[in-house]
């Protein structure tokens, strides 16, 4: 298994965030990772990269604990803008290319090529969903094993979720793994293979996306509005 | 890795202490040139404040340069830059050792901007070989120059141990879920007055082992070399703090991140 979570839990002060989740997943598939908002996907995300202390369980991504190997083949793209604005796209890319090994720098000219970005451009003379494309290009331009993508499509305008799933979808590295988090669903339903529903920090369901829609009738979008109903 | 995280760190100090380097610069260098012109005296006036505006900016520059690193840290580490920094495959050791010695190599180099501006806007005929006499005057028993190499290194242990300080009150501070600045500034001032606390036990306790040891400093036989002696005492305790303080902050960064 490529990523293995095991009785994994978090709080935040009191408030229990992840309760006892325990996941395997495998490689080459598009797994997405669906829940409401404050359901705790990014938390769990946040503990597969590092970001946050676990408070009980295991994380193995290829066999090891989060850290310096884990890392190495993980290509995340976290929700929030996280680049340096006073760096300029040459210095962004220069500095990937210092510490992944796994990074094609010619694949990230080419993809911010295609959007029209000069690679002197400073990122603080971009707009923010701008830079929401750069940081996108420069994590799909890795070989990683896993790219876990948290919300790449929040907040944005229709035309520029087609143009993100599609530079996911033609850039990752065959034999990967995607874990994507969102709550619009009708937009990438048609690419997952495996769907995880998470609700108030719990695994609510974790199957193959054509499996659920056969024995439903029903398609993705559908069972999640009716299983998360308010 | 070390290395290249060490370059990236002064890269990005370098963005504010550039212009402060050339701020410095720039004010040695008018003072030195309105001093060309002293006798007319409208300039000498303008050379008046050009003079304080750089005594101003040489004593200001250190401590610019301490929060430059304590601001680089907490955005590198600990804000939304962090999501990058945790996420790069480097050991979190590695990271925050760059940090210290960014404020280290940023220090001396500050150091170095400040001596050479000042060389530049009060050099006079003379002036090395003044300096030169003034380094092998006998101060109590030890030359001048001994003395200043000794609190210069102590000055660095100070420096060093108070910006790890503040490092490791940010780690704990934003280790916790909310009021994140708050509680950092409460542990700074937590530290601060522990160490004072801690100096005070110090001195206690030198003075209760050696009780005459005042009255020497005031005695004509004073040797510079046992006033040093003494301050080697509380070198050695910096120093020992300034370690606590490392692995502080490395044990809250490695077991307690919470980039929430």
């Amino acid at each position: 298994m490529l990523l293995e979570i095991k009785n994994v839990c978090k709080k935040y002060g009191k408030k229990e965030i992840l309760k006892d989740i325990n996941l395997s997943l495998p490689s080459g598939k598009i797994i997405g990772l669906l829940g409401k908002n404050g359901s705790g996907k990014t938390t769990l995300i946040k503990l597969i990269n590092g970001l946050l202390s676990l408070d009980k369980g295991e994380i193995l991504i290829d066999g090891n604990k989060v850290g310096v190997e884990s890392k190495k083949i993980i290509s995340y793209l976290p929700e929030r803008n996280y680049l340096n604005v006073h760096k300029s796209v040459k210095d962004i890319i220069d500095y990937f290319g210092d510490f992944y090994e796994n990074f094609d720098k010619d694949k990230a000219y080419k993809l911010l090529d295609n959007l029209d970005i000069k690679v002197g451009d400073k990122l603080s003379t971009m707009s923010k969903g701008m830079r929401e494309k750069v940081e996108l290009a420069l994590v799909m331009s890795r070989k990683a094993k896993l790219y876990i993508l948290d919300e790449p499509m929040g907040g944005v305008d229709p035309a520029t979720r087609d143009y993100i799933l599609d530079t996911i979808l033609n850039n990752f590295n065959e034999g990967a793994s995607i874990l994507m988090s969102t709550h619009m669903i009708s937009d990438i339903e048609r690419v997952l293979d495996e769907v995880i529903f998470i609700n108030d920090g719990k695994i609510t369901r974790y199957d193959e996306a054509d499996k659920l829609r056969k024995n439903s009738g029903k398609s993705i979008d559908e069972i999640f509005r009716e299983d998360f109903k308010c | 890795m070390l290395g290249k995280v060490l370059k990236y760190d002064l890269k990005a100090l370098c963005r504010y202490l550039v212009p402060l380097y050339a701020v410095i610069f720039g004010l040695g260098i008018m003072t030195k040139l309105l001093s060309f012109f002293e006798k007319v005296s409208i300039i000498n006036i303008i050379l008046g404040l050009m003079i304080v505006a750089l005594i101003f900016a040489v004593t200001f520059s250190f401590v610019l340069t301490g929060i430059f690193n304590i601001k680089h840290y907490l955005d590198n580490l600990f804000k939304d830059e962090g999501y990058l920094t945790h996420t790069l495959p480097v050991k979190r050791g590695t990271l925050l050792l760059s940090k210290v010695l960014a404020s280290f190599i940023t220090i001396v180099i500050t150091f170095l901007v400040v001596i050479i501006s000042l060389l530049i806007a009060f050099y006079q005929k003379g002036l090395f070989s003044d300096i030169i006499d003034l380094f092998n005057l006998d101060l109590g028993g030890l030359e001048f120059y001994k003395f200043m190499i000794y609190m210069m290194v102590y000055g660095l242990i100070g420096y060093l141990t108070t910006v790890l300080m503040v490092y490791a009150s940010i780690a704990i501070g934003y280790s916790k879920n909310s009021n994140k600045l708050v509680s950092s500034v409460v542990w700074a001032l937590i530290f601060y007055f522990g160490i004072e606390f801690l100096y005070l036990g110090v001195l206690g306790i030198v003075m209760f082992i050696n009780p005459s040891f005042i009255a020497s400093l005031e005695a004509e036989s004073f040797l510079m070399i046992d006033l040093l002696n003494f301050f080697t005492i509380f070198m050695i305790f910096t120093c020992l703090l300034g370690l606590i303080f490392y692995y502080i902050s490395y044990r809250f960064m490695d077991k307690k991140l919470n980039l929430e």
